[in-house]
């Protein structure tokens, strides 16, 4: 029987933690070592996108190197393709892909990563991540493993098997190595082997199976398969080609194995299934064998055996009889682990406490291949992780890559295939482990089990249960004695086997036999004999506690007990036969009082007219536990009081001596028959001895040769995996090397010098294509180097260079001109090989024709420079960027009293007793030097020796060097001194000459101003008369004529009075010309009301003229104003009146005129078109000049602003005349 | 018996003449004067209902001989009689007091109506307003 891990424990529920609800999902783990890019490739674009699943890669990587597998991966799928960082979570339709040096795991529903150990163990990362997704997943956990070498995945793929998921591993054929899936394979546990595009398929027709996926996206429910019926049938199946009955196995659990043997098989509902079992006798194996997957391990919950070993140490050191075995047995010890944890505790605890009994383990179980696996005591490198280093040196050896149980634990185990539930139970145990077996078994059938157990072990003996696992209700046959670690004790009592009544010998017998294979044959034999004398020679008995209740029965009590009518009783006493009672209750109650052995002879007892003489013997039994004793009740039948002889052999009455004789005869012969027999047999024995000892020597050399060859054959395997490293390498290098000589070609093309090699014997090897410039190609290779000299134009002797160069070790450089006359550079250094030898040179030919031109060109060009320099009058100095004098010419000598020798080096601030200190001078070169600008016409006074004092004009210039940034500054020197004194005698005389045309225009200004104030006075005396006297009298003259011509003469004469009236008319007229010419020679309103008055009244008079409206203002206005001072400004004010409306005959004018403090502003603006006022006072129009012109005799400014479209203003500010009272 | 008595002012004697001419028939003529101080004296003594006054005259001009009328003696009407036909002589005599302006050529005419309106406690030739935008 084995330990299915329960798939219910922790199916993938999200609704159980608290991250957002999704749907499960299956997941697919993919393993791979070497070839497994292939692999990878092929499964990827074999797969739909959309399979709702999600493939987590793992692949063994290089842990130095960056992985490169995402990005190639990438390219086989259209899904996503990621690598895996810490916490990532996983959803469907995706790839993970492992990074290196990384172990990864699978935890609530992310991927997480651990570094990779540091021991030497071998990298599991497989297993590890797969057992990390059955753990996980559960039934949607999916393994796959491809091609690679070692085992890495096969523990895994149990892993997953055991959790209800699928498993699947590449066939050989397809892969390229094939040692990985073949490990899985053989593990027997992968459903699919094929290659990968057949996985892909596989896995895209298992997405859509609604036991994997349920149809409704949102429904998280476990979907299994239903129908009593058929289950029935699958279970009457497995009952026929197996002999297990799984009928009370947990019924959720067998129908999600059905349901994954479905899900395989690709079948959708029971019923075909079912046909499909009938039909398939193997698919019943299959199934069977699925529906015991199991996974154990070694030490599984330590702590509970701590424990253990506690309560076992104490049942060793107290057990009084038989101390010389400890028998344990193990149901459902599947592949073993538990068998042999249980005998390295023990045999831990037997060296600790110096007892050593003989110890047996039996495991057993149900399942053939678990338990020949567990024979092998083979364990996977995975055990690892489990079992302590020292335990791990101490009971395993390494076979083969795996460990295997060391042979003196193994001898102590045995395992058969026994059925805890029909079979007979094993007896006198002393202890039971059973752990994670009930919880797999209904409740009838555990039990069931219990009494099973308890007539197993010994009193005293104990019980070890899983976590999840207790006696039930089966409490009165088991004391607790560890509760937390499920450890229970037989309490002592007789067995309470009648619900048993199906035991099937042939199991026992099975066991039997395998029992006589081992060591502990002679054992047995001693049991069986003692069995024999039992049945046959011991006095029936019974067994009794201190209540007198019966324990045991032994042999044929019938004759001196039945049972009592009424309740059913055990009572001793009670069940005694006739006056038998007194004689028990006497003779029980001496034994119970001293505790000593009684016996009572000469007892008679009669049954059904039989007649017995018997004696009863009452021997007292310590248990183990003091307070409890027993009484074994022995009835001993004396012999020689048996009534009727029936079943003695009674010789017959009729003998004859011939007869007697005869058969003496006979005897005598038979006996020396039986004597040459029984020496003949004695040798055979011999014989058969000496040969067994010869085998069994034959068997242990074999043994040791078989070894041998495990150990030469993983010699073989690690040599031929380094072989295959050392290749791997060996091609990688190959690759490099590809590239470097890839690299060196296209180098070699692209470097566009020749280059040449030439080794020690001075012979050509290896040239660029660029060669071809100087004529040297691919048909000069391998030939001596002496025959390029001709090509070498100007070059001496070659050969003599290259020699020189390899003899002392440096490199050397010579320029020289081909055929062609091309100028190279030619550079020869040794050729050093890595380690340091030197095997010929290396020629460099650099093309530096374009250099020496350019050096020609620039030697020209200074000779140019210096020509000019030197032509120049003026003197010139060149300083180098330190302000140093580079050089000068010879007009700088001359000039400034200096020798070439004294000059150059020399600071120019040192230069010539420092006369050339001079702070402006110094500022000047400074920003020159600072910004490479230049200075021209800076002038600098200096004391020439004989010429006195000189102005010298300066022109400094930097001739930047771009590369350099800074430059040489030229320096040019020129005296204007005379210059200067001309300039200045010319300006004096231009200043003189300005200041008296001033004086002359203000002087005619003066006149021009007297003038008009002289022709304004004229005008307005003029003015006067015409209005006062002129217009005086016409207005006279007019009165009187009216008056004629109404008075009596006019009236008598009408011809008079139309005369008088057109006389009247024409005076009228005539009156109006004189007064509107005296306006227009001077208005009287000016003189008789004032400025205010003057210019309001010209406001409404332009007013009348436009259709715009003309606003007046004014402010502070003195009313005595003098006249010439009026009349200026309202002339002024006539003008630009007349001007807006001229121009702006639609707009708006406003006239604003405010006296200040001590000065008379005019405004008049309007908001017209605008007119520029510079052409039209160059076209001398509008009067623009006089306005002016009157301006500046009032002492005061006008200002005219006007542009198109943007109105007219003109203003006028004078000064305020000093109050003087006109008239 | 109830007439009005008038004070007439103007630099020009044919004016003064004139002017007597035409108010005798109805008006009693106090004074008739040549400058505008005169004017002034004149009413102070005389204290006649009405003066005619020219604007240009010596010594003080019409406008002046006017406010100092209506100071001495406000209830004197004052007419203004001038050769001047820009309006802003008429504005300026009604300014400073004067009930009437009549320009001279139109005196024969004008005169006396504009005296009876004046009597009438009403003005005679004030200019039509020209608008808001003159100020002074």
């Amino acid at each position: 029987m084995s330990q299915p891990l329960d798939p219910e424990a922790n199916l993938p529920v999200p609704f159980e933690n608290k991250e957002p609800q999704v749907a499960p999902f299956p997941i697919v783990g993919v393993g791979a070592s070497a070839g497994g890019l292939e692999a990878f490739s092929r499964l990827l674009e074999a797969l739909p996108v959309d399979t709702g699943m999600a493939f987590v890669l793992i692949q063994h990587l290089d842990p130095a190197h960056k992985s490169e597998l995402t990005s190639i991966l990438s390219k086989s799928t259209s899904m996503k393709v990621s690598e895996v960082i810490e916490g990532m979570a996983v959803e469907p339709n995706q790839v993970y892909v492992i990074p290196p040096n990384t172990t990864l795991q699978f935890e609530r529903r992310a991927l997480h990563l651990r570094p990779r150990s540091l021991n030497a163990g071998p990298h599991l990362t497989i297993d590890h991540f797969f057992q990390s997704l059955a753990n996980e997943q559960s039934r949607l956990s999916i393994g796959v493993v491809l091609s690679g070498t070692g085992s890495d995945g096969s523990e895994g793929l149990k892993a997953i098997k055991s959790a209800c998921g699928i498993t699947f591993a590449q066939d050989e054929g397809s892969a390229k190595y094939p040692a990985m899936p073949r490990s899985a394979a053989a593990t027997g546990i992968v459903d699919f082997v094929m290659p990968p595009a057949q996985i892909a398929e596989e896995l895209a027709r298992i997405s859509q199976n609604r036991y994997i996926l349920p149809s409704s996206g949102r429904d998280t429910k476990e979907v299994l398969p239903e129908g009593d019926g058929e289950l029935k049938e699958i279970f009457s199946l497995l009952l026929r080609g197996t002999g297990v009955d799984f009928s009370h196995y947990k019924e959720p659990t067998i129908r999600r194995r059905i349901a994954r043997r479905m899900v395989v098989h690709r079948f959708a509902e029971l019923p075909p299934y079912v046909a499909f079992l009938r039909q398939h006798p193997e698919e019943v194996k299959e199934l069977f064998r699925d529906a015991l997957i199991n996974v154990t391990s070694f030490f599984r919950d330590p702590a509970a055996f701590t424990a253990l070993v506690t309560q076992l140490s104490a049942l060793i050191q107290k057990k009084e009889f038989d101390k010389n075995s400890l028998r344990a047995w193990i149901p459902g010890c599947s592949t073993g682990e538990e068998v042999y944890s249980l005998a390295i505790c023990v045999q831990e605890l037997c060296e600790r406490t110096g007892i050593r009994p003989i110890l047996q383990f039996f495991g057993t179980d149900i399942d053939e291949g678990a338990l020949a696996v567990a024979r092998a005591g083979l364990c996977p490198e995975r055990i690892l992780q489990e079992i302590s280093s020292e335990r791990l040196n101490r009971f395993f050896t390494q076979v083969d890559g795996k460990y295997q149980i060391s042979k003196a634990i193994r001898e102590t185990c045995v395992f058969a295939k026994h059925d805890v539930t029909r079979d007979t139970p094993f007896s006198h145990l002393d202890l039971i482990s059973c752990r994670n077996v009930l919880i797999y078994l209904d409740s009838v059938l555990q039990k069931a089990l219990f009494p099973t157990f308890h007539y197993a072990l010994n009193s005293g003996g104990l019980l070890f249960l899983g976590t999840a696992e207790t006696v039930g209700s089966s409490a009165d046959l088991f004391a607790v004695s560890d509760s937390k670690h499920k450890i229970f004790t037989r309490k002592a009592g007789p067995p309470r086997l009648d619900r048993f009544s199906t035991w099937h010998s042939n199991a026992a017998d099975t066991f039997t036999q395998v029992q006589v294979a081992t060591a502990t044959n002679t054992h047995n034999l001693g049991n069986k004999v003692d069995r024999i004398i039992r049945d046959r020679y011991a006095p029936d008995a019974v067994v009794i506690d201190r209540d007198w209740q019966i324990l045991q029965f032994r042999g044929q009590t019938g004759f001196y007990l039945e049972p009592a009518p009424g309740e059913a009783s055990y009572h001793l006493l009670r069940m005694a036969r006739g006056d038998l009672s007194y004689s028990l209750r006497d003779i029980i109650s001496i034994a119970m009082q001293g505790n000593t052995f009684v016996e009572m002879k000469g007892l008679r007892v009669e049954q059904g007219g039989e007649v017995r003489e018997i004696s009863i013997e009452v021997t007292p039994i310590e248990s183990d536990r003091h307070q409890e004793r027993f009484y074994l009740v022995a009835f001993r039948r004396d012999v020689t009081h048996i009534l009727p002889a029936s079943q003695q052999v009674v010789p017959e009455p009729k003998t004859t001596d011939e007869r007697v004789a005869h058969l003496e005869r006979e005897l005598a012969a038979a006996r020396r028959y039986q004597r040459g027999m029984s020496q003949e047999h004695d040798a055979a024995m011999e014989e058969l001895r000496a040969l067994n000892e010869e085998v069994r020597s034959a068997n242990e050399e074999l043994q040791s040769s078989n070894e041998e060859l495990g150990t030469t054959k993983e010699e073989l395997q690690s040599s031929n995996e380094e072989l295959t490293t050392v290749n791997e390498e060996l091609d990688t290098r190959n690759q490099q090397l590809g590239l470097l000589n890839d690299d060196l070609n296209n180098l070699f093309s692209a470097v566009n010098s020749p280059v040449l090699k030439v080794d020690r014997e001075l012979y050509l090897r290896r040239c660029t294509p660029a060669a071809e410039k100087l004529g040297i190609g691919a048909s000069d290779l391998n030939h001596p180097v002496r025959d390029l000299q001709r090509r070498m134009g100007t070059l001496p002797d070659l050969e003599l260079l290259i020699r020189d160069v390899i003899d002392k070790l440096a490199v050397q450089t010579y320029d020289f001109q081909d055929q062609e006359s091309r100028w190279w550079s030619l550079s020869i250094r040794p050729y050093r090989t890595t380690d340091h030898r030197i095997d010929g040179a290396v020629l460099t030919f650099t093309d530096t024709d374009p250099l020496q031109r350019a050096l020609h060109v620039s030697d020209e060009a200074r000779r140019y420079a210096d020509a000019i320099i030197e032509t120049v009058r003026e003197p010139l100095v060149i300083l180098n960027p330190a302000l140093r004098v580079d050089r000068a010419n010879a007009s700088f000598y001359r000039v400034f009293r200096l020798t070439q020798a004294k000059a150059e080096g020399q600071h120019i601030y040192e230069l010539g007793n420092g006369q050339w200190n001079i702070p402006e001078f110094r500022a000047q070169l400074e920003k020159l030097l600072l910004t490479g600008t230049s200075f021209t016409d800076f002038e600098v006074k200096h004391a020439l020796l004989d010429a006195g004092t000189r102005m010298m004009s300066l022109n400094g210039r930097q001739i930047s060097d771009e590369s350099k940034g800074t430059g040489v500054i030229l320096l040019a020197f020129e005296d204007v001194t005379e210059r200067r004194k001309r300039e200045e005698e010319m300006a004096r005389q231009l200043t003189e000459t300005g200041h008296e045309l001033d004086r002359t225009k203000e002087e005619l200004r003066a006149l021009a101003g007297r003038l008009m104030n002289a022709r304004e006075e004229q005008d307005r005396r003029v003015a006067r008369e015409l209005h006062d006297d002129f217009g005086q009298r016409l207005a006279l003259l007019e009165i009187t004529i009216e008056n004629c011509r109404l008075g009596p003469l006019g009236q008598a004469h009408p011809e008079v009075q139309e005369t008088l009236g057109l006389l009247r008319q024409r005076v009228s007229e005539l009156s109006s010309d004189v007064r509107t010419l005296s306006h227009r020679m001077h208005p009287s309103v000016l003189d008789d009301l004032g400025l205010v008055i003057a210019l309001k009244g010209l406001a409404e008079e332009f007013q009348l003229a436009r259709s715009a409206p003309v606003l007046f203002t004014s402010k502070n206005v003195p009313v005595t104003l003098p006249l010439p001072y009026a009349g200026g400004v309202y002339r002024i004010a006539q003008e630009a009146l007349s001007n807006a409306t001229k121009y702006a005959p639609g707009a708006p004018v406003t006239i604003t005129l405010t006296a200040g403090h001590d000065c008379l502003r005019l405004i008049i603006s309007d908001t017209g078109p605008g007119f520029n006022p510079v052409s039209v006072r160059a076209n001398g129009g509008l009067g623009l000049v006089s306005m002016q012109e009157r301006a500046h005799l009032l002492g005061g400014d006008l200002r005219i602003q006007s542009q198109p479209r943007q109105g007219t203003n003109v203003s006028l500010k004078i000064p305020l005349p000093k109050p003087v009272k006109s008239e | 018996v109830n007439e009005i008595r008038i004070v007439i002012a103007d630099d020009s004697e044919p004016v003064l003449y004139m002017l007597g001419e035409l108010l005798k028939a109805d008006y009693d003529v106090v004074a008739s004067v040549g400058d505008g101080r005169a004017a002034v004296e004149a009413t102070q003594r005389l204290k006649p209902e009405l003066v005619l006054l020219d604007i240009s005259m010596p010594i003080v001009d019409g406008f002046e001989a006017a406010r100092e009328i209506k100071e001495i003696r406000p209830s004197a009407l004052v007419i203004f009689v001038s050769e001047h036909r820009e309006k802003v002589y008429a504005e300026v005599a009604f300014s400073v007091g004067a009930s009437g302006y009549v320009i001279k050529s139109k005196m024969i005419t004008e005169l006396l109506p504009a005296i009876r309106e004046a009597l009438a406690g009403r003005e005679y030739g004030r200019p039509a307003p020209t608008g808001a935008h003159l100020r002074i």
